[in-house]
């Protein structure tokens, strides 16, 4: 499968809205000259198939027709949004750039970096004679991944016709869920709504004036969206659907964005950089109870933790062994509750605090501490301690002037009743930011 | 600090702590009282707040101990189980330091 079917598409749509970037409006016929426009030049730069092309920019009309130029040129690609500039040297290192293109407003640098990239699975897609795909793991557990796909793997997935919508384009197409979007949107005529920032007031912006029907975030995201009351000045009457995924959704924040819109349909969706987005169902708005598969997953629990099997799996790590095992199933790390067919996802595995021998999630206790007046971000982390071994540790932003120890009071008050006494934080940290990444997830501290 | 300075300390940690303690588990304010084991009135989950309570008051006037240590815990004698002996406990770490 080559980048073809997707071009078919494009000129079907040549007239329609394919992406917006503040008031910039590119139809597919742009979007197709500027593809063809990329081509040409990659073949004047004799930039062969199965090199490994890294492009640091954001979404752009530009950056949009080269990815699939590239893609067509059968290249290995490592996008590098300005999300994680701070990494670009390591990135490119681990990836082992052969190209380097940064694309500005009106102008492009190319540079020959002189890498030899060997990479045995790299070998191994050259030989299929396929496009490939670097993604980087955001760090939050850890020194970052570098997950290496096949991209005519992924593109299969879009083969199949799905409903043409109007998407915000809110993760770039440096993360599996902006790739997702990206490719669901040119595969079905959609239109793709980049905002000029990630800011709650800047995306409601943007879905205003574009008239977006679907917005795909993180919860966190939500809760500054709902906090900071952006939606109050912007008329949101277009929105049908708002997705979240990337991190457990705390209960408060779910069932403050439903009763916020109560029109627009709740939709938990799953995915990882290493398996891909899988379809998913929410079995109602206010339900954290999601049935994730499609017909190319298979799942399987063991010990209460999810595995997913894929063909659109990626073929493994550039810097790390695989993680599959013998029956190509993939360990997500996510320990799920599981009723039938539906799964309720906790938390990941690594992140269980156990307080002497108890377990506790993070977001369960961030939920319960969310719903406070006054609190606009909540992390929870598990500090070592000589009594129980771990305890639980937040860190708070808060908007009024108490103290500490005024603070530690209305806490506890607040979570009697609600939490068993060993999931109420025991150390609280006041802090002036936000707890959150480029990317709007939650970082929690790691001890 | 002196021996008064950690005793006033500890009982208003205690005072702090009661503000989100029902009624009928208020700790008295006291230099008497029992805090962890026989007759204590904190169980594991109230010794650990209270003794963060305590760490981050010192922590307001610039002293940075952990009052915790594996050898709090394998003292013959718990520092933890009244308000004497953990003043005694405070008064030995800040010695060390």
């Amino acid at each position: 499968m080559t980048v073809q079917f997707l071009l078919d598409k494009m000129s079907e749509f040549s007239t329609q809205e394919a992406v917006a970037v503040g008031s910039n409006i590119i139809t597919y016929g742009e979007l197709l000259e500027k593809y063809h426009d990329w081509l040409n030049w990659i073949y004047s730069e004799n930039i062969k198939p199965g090199e490994v092309v890294s492009i640091k920019s954001d979404y752009s009309a530009d950056s949009i027709s080269l990815f699939l130029a590239l893609t067509q040129n059968r290249n290995i690609i490592v996008p590098l949004s300005n999300d994680s500039k701070a990494h670009f040297e390591t990135f490119c290192d681990i990836a082992q750039n052969q190209y380097d293109i940064i694309l500005s407003d009106d102008d492009s640098q190319l540079t020959k970096t002189g890498n030899q990239a060997e990479h045995p699975l790299y070998k191994v897609l050259r030989e299929k004679d396929r496009p490939g795909l670097v993604l980087f793991s955001s760090g939050s557990t850890g020194k970052s991944k570098a997950i290496f796909h096949d991209l005519s793997q992924l593109l299969n997935k879009f083969t199949v016709p799905r409903k043409m919508m109007r998407t915000l384009a809110f993760l770039q197409f440096d993360h599996i869920g902006g790739v997702n979007t990206l490719l669901y949107t040119l595969a079905n005529g959609g239109t793709a709504v980049v905002p000029s920032k990630r800011t709650p007031e800047s995306v409601c912006e943007a879905l205003e004036k574009h008239r977006v029907e679907v917005l795909p975030t993180s919860p966190t995201f939500i809760n500054l969206l709902l906090l900071s009351g952006a939606a109050d000045h912007a008329d949101l009457s277009s929105l049908k659907l708002i997705t979240y995924g990337t991190e457990t959704m705390p209960d408060s924040t779910l069932a403050a964005i439903t009763a916020r819109f109560p029109e627009t349909k709740l939709l938990q969706t799953y995915g990882l950089s290493e398996v891909g987005i899988l379809r998913s169902k929410s079995r109602d708005s206010q339900s954290l109870w999601v049935k994730v598969g499609g017909a190319e997953f298979e799942t399987k629990i063991v010990d209460g933790r999810l595995w997913i099997k894929s063909e659109s799996a990626m073929l493994g790590y550039l810097n790390a062994p695989s993680p599959f095992d013998q029956e190509g199933f993939l360990d997500t790390g996510d320990q799920v509750e599981q009723d039938g067919e539906w799964l309720k996802i906790l938390g990941r595995q690594s992140e269980i605090i156990n307080v002497g021998g108890e377990k506790v999630y993070p977001a369960e206790v961030e939920s319960v501490v969310l719903e406070m007046p006054g609190v606009e971000d909540a992390a929870v982390y598990s500090s070592p301690h000589a009594i129980t071994g771990m305890i639980v540790a937040i860190e708070v932003k808060l908007n009024t002037d108490e103290t500490l120890s005024e603070f530690k009071v209305r806490l506890r008050l607040h979570c009697a009743g609600r939490l068993p006494a060993y999931k109420v934080p025991k150390k609280i940290t006041l802090i002036d930011s936000y707890t959150h990444n480029a990317r709007f997830k939650r970082m929690r501290k790691r001890s | 600090m002196t021996h008064d300075e950690i005793q006033a300390l500890i009982l208003s940690a205690i005072e702090l702590t009661n503000q989100s303690r029902e009624d009928l588990e208020q700790v008295p304010v006291s230099p008497d009282t029992a805090l962890f084991g026989a007759q204590g009135h904190l169980d594991s989950m109230g010794l650990v707040a209270l003794l963060i309570d305590i760490e981050d008051m010192l922590q307001d006037q610039d002293i940075h101990i952990s009052l915790s240590d594996e050898r709090a815990m394998s003292a013959a004698n718990s520092p933890f189980k009244n308000v004497a002996s953990l003043v005694a406990h405070i008064s030995h770490l800040l010695e060390r330091e």
